[in-house]
């Protein structure tokens, strides 16, 4: 008897010893199951497929996480679409976001998280110019996901054979070309400018490598006005060439796509537009359809750098709400790894990360367009994604008044401080 | 007991209304004395936004005047077209009730759809309009004609009357049914000419018909939106800006969404006064009480 109360002693001690440690071996298998939302609005293309190949390769190497992916329009999402989800009952733990200006107003609502602490150890794997968008007070709010050339001056090649043009290299030769172009019935320069944008973006780049870009950005920004000597004499080049016919009168009521879809059909020689026209070429032009692409030329008189160029960094922020900070910083250090960055590359996204394109087989009318950077001292956002819409809109307007003659170029300067005025004084 | 059963049975529309409709008005209306952006939290700043659109926004007043003239287009392109449309198909000639049906068919195309078929035809480079003025001759007449100031209005008019003239042409056609056909047999032993005979018997027992048309017409003109989106969405320069894609760019494109609004406040009453003004001018107060 007295032995059989010492082994149920014994088998008591033992099961008290061994119970806690299974209990923790238990939890720790039975890992927690994540759920993460990931949106954006890359709706076509290999781009597309990537993001969503991405995060299943993610699950795959992480079976206790879902990611669901949210794709939506590009104009919903950038108009209504993200902050509804992100005001909704479920938002996204992690989303794309273009430029500087939105990412601000996120993190100052909660929306964007700081990740400064979490990206610290790998962010030397990105280019650092392409940090600054993404910070904000030297910390980071996001990473970037992509840069993306805003303007450049596409060409068609066979318009230029024809013709015997050399690519550009100063303004009045650039000016000659349009010239001999418009008297033998060809549109020198097409835009699709419907929504503003895209006139907006390439006279936005003539303007600060005239003005430079601290006068740049300070106008943007409402802490200076806009009709200033040389914002006028920045505009006037634009006038000059809207005086000489060099633009299609009817730009301004043609979407984008129809305006790249227009070039390809030889209705416009020159199209200054971004770094997505390879792709697009690629998935739309005629097979016969050959192009190129120069660097805007120097502007004369220009006080800004005169080989500026003007990129927009897509962004990827974590939502500050997520109840998963780290797995979602460790989704972000998986999407920007070497690797997926170089897939993104060869499917025609520049990617922020360094040698992602020594590695790639990037389309060489990219590599060309990127390449006029490494002249370039200064740097600017396209200002409908680093700065108000309502600024960047009501610039790009008063440009394309003066390229389409409806106003001079210190009119369109005065129109366009007016119709800030109640935004300044707010 | 009879009041409160009524009630029982209209509550739960009652509450849907209340829901989907009464809530998100009085929403807007505080947001319209609000500067908000749909993220941060809404700034009260009171009449600012109403200031603003009446005294300082010029494009929101000139919205106004295109609505007005897209409107008065809208009455000659659909209600009078479709008028005189009905007027000549309601003779009972053999193969009318296919013209009828050709009329009416571009009413059942979305209104998008029929936006960007017409973007297309009125297209500076390839556009039908165009390549038929080159095929007659008249290629000095060919323009941007949805890119220049002085026709875009006019596109999108005319674009607007080949959709909804078909409509009217139906309402027209079945109040010519109503009209008895004795008064036409009497006119012509009178002798009367077909052009009287439409003049004082057609047109005149047309009226009620020709009064809920133009009503028609006002209210859809200020509810117009999708067309100018799909076709132009205000420019070229916003002269085929209308209060509605105006209110959009603001609200929406450049996150002023208090100043939206304001401006679908100011819209609203607008609309409904010109709506009032329009049942008291025409003397239908059994529709006003």
């Amino acid at each position: 008897m007295v032995f059989t109360r010492q082994k149920k002693s014994f088998v008591v001690m033992l099961g008290l010893l061994i119970l806690p440690i299974l209990l923790i071996t238990g939890i720790s298998f039975a890992k927690e199951q994540i759920s993460l939302r990931f949106a954006h609005a890359q709706t076509e293309g290999e781009i597309y497929r990537l993001y969503s190949a991405i995060p299943k390769a993610y699950e795959a190497l992480h079976p206790n996480v879902k990611i669901e992916v949210i794709v939506q329009d590009q104009q919903i999402y950038e108009d209504y679409g993200l902050d509804t989800m992100l005001e909704g009952p479920t938002p996204p733990d992690v989303y794309a976001l273009h430029g500087r200006h939105e990412l601000v107003v996120k993190a100052e609502v909660g929306f964007a998280a700081d990740i400064e602490n979490f990206v610290k150890p790998w962010k030397d794997r990105f280019i650092e110019a392409t940090l600054d968008v993404p910070s904000i007070n030297g910390r980071l709010y996001a990473v970037p996901r992509a840069e993306e050339l805003v303007t450049a001056m596409w060409y068609n090649r066979k318009i230029f054979d024809r013709f015997g043009f050399a690519e550009p290299q100063s303004w009045s030769e650039l000016t000659d070309i349009c010239q001999t172009l418009k008297a033998n019935g060809v549109t020198p320069i097409s835009f699709g400018n419907s929504q503003l944008w895209a006139f907006g973006n390439w006279a936005s780049l003539i303007t600060a490598r005239m003005v430079g870009k601290q006068r740049w950005e300070a106008a943007m920004e409402l802490r200076e006005r806009f009709l200033q000597p040389d914002f006028v004499k920045a505009l006037s080049l634009i006038q000059e060439m809207g005086e000489a016919g060099f633009f299609a009168p009817d730009m301004n009521v043609v979407h984008p796509d129809k305006g790249i879809m227009n070039w390809f059909m030889g209705w416009g020689a020159i199209h200054p537009l971004g770094g997505w026209i390879p792709s697009f070429v690629a998935a739309e032009a005629p097979e016969d359809f050959e192009y190129d692409v120069f660097d805007l030329p120097p502007v004369p008189g220009g006080k800004g750098d005169p080989h500026m160029q003007e990129i927009m960094i897509v962004n990827l922020v974590v939502n500050g709400k997520t109840k998963y900070l780290e797995q979602c910083v460790d989704f972000l250090k998986f999407f920007t790894s070497p690797y997926n960055a170089q897939l993104l590359v060869e499917a025609g996204s520049m990617m922020p990360v360094k040698k992602a394109h020594e590695l790639a087989a990037v389309d060489p009318h990219l590599v060309k367009a990127f390449g006029f950077g490494e002249l370039a001292k200064e740097i600017i956002g396209a200002p409908d994604e680093d700065f108000a819409v309502e600024v960047a809109d009501t610039f790009s307007e008063g440009a394309a008044m003066v390229a389409l003659e409806k106003k001079n170029a210190e009119e369109a300067l005065r129109w366009v401080d007016e119709q800030l005025e109640p935004r300044r004084t707010r | 007991m009879r009041t409160e059963k009524g009630i029982l049975f209209i509550l739960p529309a009652l509450v849907i209304f209340a829901i989907f409709i009464l809530f998100p008005a009085a929403q807007m209306f505080y947001y319209s004395f609000t500067q908000w952006d749909g993220l941060r939290l809404p700034k009260w700043i009171g009449l600012a936004n109403f200031s603003r659109a009446v005294f300082v926004d010029e494009i929101f007043q000139k919205s106004f005047l295109n609505n007005v003239l897209y409107i008065i287009g809208t009455f000659v392109t659909e209600v009078a077209f479709g008028l005189g449309v009905a007027i000549l198909l309601a003779k009972p000639f053999k193969g009318f009730g296919v013209f009828r049906t050709f009329f009416f068919a571009p009413y059942v195309i979305s209104m998008v759809a029929a936006g960007l078929l017409w973007a297309f035809i009125y297209d500076y480079n390839f556009g039908l309009v165009n390549d038929f003025l080159s095929l007659i001759g008249l290629s000095r007449l060919a323009r941007p004609w949805l890119g220049d100031t002085s026709t875009a209005l006019a596109a999108v008019t005319i674009t607007s009357g080949w959709k909804y003239a078909g409509l009217y042409m139906i309402i027209f056609y079945a109040a010519l049914q109503q009209i008895p056909k004795q008064l036409y047999e009497a006119a012509n032993l009178d002798g009367a000419s077909e052009w009287k005979q439409t003049w004082y018997i057609t047109l005149p027992l047309l009226f009620p018909a020709l009064r809920v048309a133009l009503l028609l017409c006002i209210a859809g003109g200020f509810a117009a939106f999708a067309l100018f989106f799909a076709m132009t969405n205000g420019q070229p320069f916003h002269s085929t800006e209308i209060p509605s894609t105006w209110i959009i760019k603001h609200a929406f494109d450049r996150k002023n969404m208090g100043y939206g609004a304001a401006l679908t406040l100011i819209l609203i009453f607008v609309s409904t006064g010109i709506s009032l003004l329009y049942l008291i001018l025409t003397g239908r107060k059994e529709a006003l009480s």
